[in-house]
């Protein structure tokens, strides 16, 4: 293949300065001496990761998230995949509807789903419940999953499944030999905005968590009231190493680049 | 395929409704009490200062749940036969609504003996429903270098801000704020009450105010990264801002009187009665005491004598005036809404 | 073939509509309970009037007031920019995603997706440091005896913080449709003589004209009901309605008003993805 246009390169270099730029300032801080987030920072000093490395008021919420997050992702897909081959493949009366309402949960400001979901549930008795807090999170991922896949489907060539059909393979065969496989570059986009939407939401989580169920959002949230010191950048940054290890492993064992390439 | 999706829609209502029922007899359990606190310094005060105390007396466990004013209150309002937390401390404007809402309970000596050690006029506006737990002060932090000779009132300060005084390096806390509404009360009591008066000087003032700062952290990195010289601020924040290390900066809280940011403490209604016990604790002189030298605000309790080194740090109470709730109370919506329309 | 197939499939209509619902079931019924349940709840709320009577005077106060509907209109306008600004700089970072090899492709990813690594709240502070009157920029623009800007506290440092937050949907759902293309249509147009900007233009873009939808209506959505980066980097004029959302709940502690204030939102932009749906030309269907 032929290399990247160097115009391409050089724009690519300085979007990620764009990107990285604020980031990187929070990471900075966090290794500061000092008692109030500075830049630059005054002098150098693992203090403040040391703290919140033993604050159980983070790390907690920190683990909780992650479980969250994770279980969010995986409710996501398994919700959302069969609908958009459905709404893709079926000849299904009042499609552009049902599409619409599917994504209807992205055009509900959280702060509104959030009591809305607060009052609802503790009338059926659900109350500050793990389940409710999760299906509030789901809610809010589902459109995420759902409509990367749908544009990925929606844009592919679907004549490889015709063949497949012809060639005597039912539904499920195809869908799951030949569809999943191609789809797979919107899977595993959904799954990125669905896991990250889901680790830094905070509206749903003030609402819907108990002690034990906060979330690390909540937390720094909390925190942020009554104290401005850089634990919160030192939290910061051990959750942007957390996700960044959790995608290279991603990358080490699926291969996120080789995903996308699955079909060829 | 319709009789699937029914028995599946079955299921699905099943689930919820034994989830449901198992959550019910779960919450009944009275092993342990939850208190609502602020995270950080004020959830280790609290852990510090109140608990042991509580756990001591009672042998149950405190569980401490953190988060903001509006979602606790959004939270006991959603269950209130089975309330999730059992002792809140809401904002002023909060607990108030809680209580007339008839989401707690009213206080009396009897269940809370150190109420008799505390001032009226630090729970009767609130007609015994909500105490006091402790008193921030709104005053203002200042960079010495650079504003020599601070104007001792409220009046001047404003007045000077609005004439450009200090260049555009001022913030001040915007009438959205939690607190916002009493800042506006605070301005148009230096004007006889008007509050027509108060937002014309804010806007007036607005010209050189860099932000009006929502969030008290915002505030801090304001005046933290030198981009403004004067911060309209909470005492107890600013000096442990100034004893960290920043001593080109000074606070002062202007005459004749300043607002005060209070933390009401309430059991909630249908809270084990238990809860009792732990405000008790909260209100006790020895406890109040750690707990003002812990978050450097002044605590309410009668009893309490702060020894020389915090002494000066903490505002004296005769400084603070609580604004008169029952009258302006049902003002503030319409406040916040004018707050928007005109400081454009 | 692909003819034939289809043809067969026609025959097994029923069987297809099955497993589609099939598909759709958990999904509908999800929604149904924890969507339309919360939705119900604010929608009675929002008819609660002062003293107790139920009717549509939160609504009245809402379009009858200039001010309501300025900040309606404020909050669709930056909605609108937002998405653009996105397409216009995330589509040829989406293109070089797709077209990147190897580890350069892993590290572009990675990159790409920084911004909603930090929470909001924290992310804000970075882009005070870099922004600030005497932020970094600033700074930088100084050194060079420039004139300062000023990029905070007004609309241009709200959007610069929103664009770059919401660039990662963008980017990522132009990439994951532009690695389904099938490249082989570009290189016969190449071989067929044509120059490269009338492939990109007449080929590859109308090809990934499905991620350009994707991840426009993410970037849409989240651009006009997110309001802690407008909170913190705006002021008091560059107020959207997620923002005054936010502070009934809080600070006014008038639900009513702020459910029908969510209701509207939800209405506008349900109405706005609706009509996109009948708008957007479906690339596929134009090439069967």
């Amino acid at each position: 293949m032929k290399a990247m246009p160097r115009l391409l390169v050089l724009y690519s270099a300085a979007m990620s300065v764009f990107l990285l730029a604020p980031v990187l300032v929070v990471v900075v801080a966090a290794f500061t001496a000092g008692d109030f987030i500075m830049f630059p920072p005054g002098g150098f000093s693992l203090r403040w990761f040391d703290h919140v490395l033993r604050d159980s008021e983070f790390i907690r919420p920190l683990w909780n998230s992650v479980r969250l997050g994770v279980m969010a992702t995986v409710a996501s897909g398994l919700l959302a995949i069969p609908a958009a081959l459905a709404l893709v493949r079926g000849a299904i009366p009042g499609r552009r509807w049902i599409e619409t309402f599917l994504l209807a949960p992205l055009s509900l400001p959280t702060i509104i789903l959030a009591v809305g979901l607060l009052f609802f549930t503790a009338r059926v008795g659900l109350s500050s419940s793990f389940t409710s807090l999760l299906a509030g999170h789901v809610i809010i991922t589902v459109p995420y999953m759902l409509r990367t896949v749908l544009g990925v489907y929606a844009g592919m060539n679907r004549e490889i499944e015709d063949a497949a059909r012809v060639l005597g393979a039912d539904g499920w065969r195809t869908a799951w030999y030949v569809t999943l496989p191609m789809i797979r570059p919107g899977i595993v986009a959904g799954a990125i905005f669905a896991f990250l939407m889901s680790f830094d939401e905070v509206a749903v989580a003030l609402l819907l968590t108990n002690a034990d169920t906060t979330t690390l959002p909540v937390s720094i949230l909390s925190y942020l009231v009554y104290n401005y010191d850089p634990a919160v950048a030192a939290i910061s940054t051990i959750q942007i190493a957390i996700v960044v290890a959790a995608l290279l492993i991603l990358e080490r064992f699926f291969g996120i680049r080789n995903v996308m390439f699955a079909s060829r | 395929m319709k009789k699937r999706t029914l028995v599946m829609a079955t299921i699905l209502t099943a689930t919820i409704a034994g989830v449901g029922v198992g959550f019910a007899q779960n919450s009944a359990k009275p092993d342990k009490l939850v208190v609502a606190a602020y995270g950080g310094i004020w959830a280790e005060s609290v852990r510090k200062n109140f608990v042991p105390c509580f756990e001591q007396k009672t042998g149950i466990k405190v569980e401490i749940i953190t988060g903001e004013s509006a979602d606790w209150l959004a939270k006991i309002r959603a269950n209130p036969a089975n309330p999730p937390i059992h002792v809140v401390a809401l904002a002023e404007a909060d607990s108030l609504r809680a209580g007339r809402e008839g989401l707690l309970e009213q206080a009396t000596v009897a269940k809370l003996p150190n109420l008799a050690d505390i001032p009226d006029q630090f729970h009767k506006p609130w007609n015994d429903y909500s105490v006091t737990q402790n008193i921030g002060a709104l005053g203002v932090m200042y960079n010495k270098s650079v504003i020599k000779d601070p104007p001792k009132s409220w009046r001047e300060f404003i007045d000077n801000v609005a004439a450009g005084k200090y260049g555009k390096r001022v913030s001040m806390p915007a009438g959205t704020y939690t607190w916002g509404p009493e800042f506006i009360w605070l301005i148009s009591q230096q004007y006889g009450g008007d509050v027509d008066m108060a937002f014309k000087k804010l806007k007036e003032a607005s010209k050189y105010v860099v932000k009006f700062w929502n969030t008290p952290v915002e505030a801090l990195n304001l005046f933290g990264t030198k981009e403004v010289d004067a911060l309209v601020y909470w005492d107890g924040r600013s000096i442990s801002f100034i004893d960290k290390g920043n001593d080109w900066a000074g606070f002062y809280l202007p005459g004749p009187k300043t607002i005060a940011g209070l933390a009401m403490l309430s059991k909630v209604k249908n809270a084990p009665d238990v809860a009792w016990q732990y405000i008790n604790c909260a209100l006790a002189p020895e406890n109040q005491l750690k707990h003002a030298e812990t978050i450097l605000y002044a605590v309410p309790n009668t009893k309490v004598v702060y020894p020389a080194a915090v002494k000066d740090k903490l505002a004296p109470v005769d400084k603070i005036e609580v604004p008169p709730y029952d009258k302006i109370f049902d003002k503030f919506g319409g406040w916040i809404e004018r707050w928007n329309k005109e400081m454009r | 073939m692909a003819d034939a197939a289809r043809a067969q499939g026609t025959g097994e209509n029923g069987r297809a509509n099955f497993s589609a619902l099939l598909g759709l079931a958990p999904i509908l019924l999800f929604l149904v309970v924890f969507l339309v349940g919360p939705i119900w709840v604010n929608l009675l709320e929002s008819l609660k009037e002062p003293g107790g009577a139920q009717g549509l005077a939160q609504y009245g106060r809402i379009f009858f007031d200039s001010y309501y509907l300025t900040v309606i209109a404020q909050t669709l306008i930056f909605g609108f920019v937002v998405t653009a600004l996105c397409i216009l700089l995330g589509y040829p970072l989406g293109f070089a995603v797709a077209r990147a090899q190897g580890t350069a492709k892993a590290l572009l990813m990675l990159v790409v997706v920084t911004p909603l690594m930090v929470n909001v709240v924290v992310r804000s502070f970075g882009w005070m440091v870099i922004l600030g009157g005497s932020g970094a920029l600033n700074a930088g623009l100084t050194a060079l005896g420039l004139p300062k800007l000023e990029l905070m506290y007004n609309w241009t440092g709200v959007t610069i913080a929103m664009v770059h937050v919401l660039l990662p949907f963008m980017v990522l759902s132009v990439a994951s449709t532009l690695e389904m293309l099938d490249r082989r249509i570009e290189e016969a147009a190449a071989v067929l003589g044509a120059p490269p900007a009338r492939i990109f233009w007449h080929v590859t873009l109308p090809l990934s004209i499905e991620g350009i939808v994707t991840g426009g209506i993410l970037v849409f959505t989240l651009a006009i009901g997110s309001f802690v980066t407008v909170l913190l980097l705006g002021k008091t004029s560059t107020m959207v309605l997620p923002l005054l959302i936010y502070q009934q709940l809080t600070t006014s502690s008038d639900w009513p008003f702020a459910a029908a204030m969510g209701i509207t939102l939800l209405v506008i932009v349900s109405l706005t993805l609706w009509a996109q749906s009948w708008l957007h030309p479906r690339a596929m269907r134009a090439r069967r």
